[in-house]
């Protein structure tokens, strides 16, 4: 398939759909896999943060707090 | 209180699907910008994420945005990026959505040809019949002084825009 792209003039009203250049393809892809990385880290980073709160809470809970005082400290 | 609101220049996607929309030389006559999308994209997913840049600026960190969204079923989340290459809009709705619905979505661009940072908001939603769907509310900035004169919209994900996806560029003057 051919990859396309549609440039609506908007002073003209002209509408280009034109095939892509390889150097187009190129940054559409290393930015799909920028984009796909970065939402990764970013996931990785809220897992890890889910993670230690657990552990944290958990903590807690051995010293003897009650599942209301866990939640009053949030 | 807008005086006018007219349409500036749409597009629907044809067959094959497109994988840029841009709506270039944007004229500078208007107060604010309103952009409506209906978007699906061919990424084998339910949702995906689109990216909207400004005049083709692709790098740096001018771009700041934050989303607060529900999918119903679960608790309001939230999500903020302080310094980013591009605007996100979340989400187009994808291939393995239920077949032919489209996303909705509405951004309002206040300011766009004035001096000084841009600001937006965007509302959108995502039904899916019996599945996953979601409602978001977006805020958006972007640090550069420059009117815009161009917004292009990708798939983060490198898909293109399904067949029947559509883009509308209306302008709001106010006296």
């Amino acid at each position: 398939m051919t990859l396309k792209k549609a440039i609506i003039n908007c002073t003209t009203g002209e509408v280009q759909e034109v095939d892509l250049t390889a150097e187009e393809i190129a940054k559409l892809e290393a930015d799909a896999i920028a984009y796909a990385e970065q939402k990764a880290q970013e996931e990785a980073e809220e897992a890890a943060k889910a993670a230690a709160k657990a552990s944290a809470e958990a903590k807690l809970a051995a010293l003897g707090l009650t599942p209301e005082e866990i939640a009053a400290l949030r | 209180m807008a005086n006018t609101f007219e349409l500036i220049d749409d597009y629907v996607v044809g067959a094959g699907g497109i994988s840029f929309i841009e709506f270039a030389a944007i004229p500078a006559t208007y107060t604010d910008l309103i952009l409506k999308l209906s978007l699906r994209t061919t990424r084998n997913d339910t949702t995906d994420p689109v990216i909207l840049t400004i005049n083709n600026e692709t790098t740096g960190t001018n771009y700041q945005y934050k989303s607060i969204w529900t999918t119903g079923s679960t608790s309001v989340d939230s999500y903020s990026n302080g310094g980013t290459s591009n605007w996100e809009v979340q989400y187009a709705t994808a291939n393995n959505s239920t077949a032919n619905l489209f996303q909705n979505y509405e951004m309002y661009l206040t300011g766009y040809a004035q001096s000084g940072d841009k600001v937006a908001i965007g509302v959108g939603s995502h039904q899916q019949l019996g599945g996953a769907s979601y409602l978001v509310t977006m805020g958006y900035s972007w640090n550069n002084t420059s009117a815009i004169s161009s917004l292009k919209l990708t798939d983060a994900y490198s898909a293109v825009f399904a067949q029947h996806s559509s883009a509308y560029l209306y302008g709001i003057k106010k006296n």
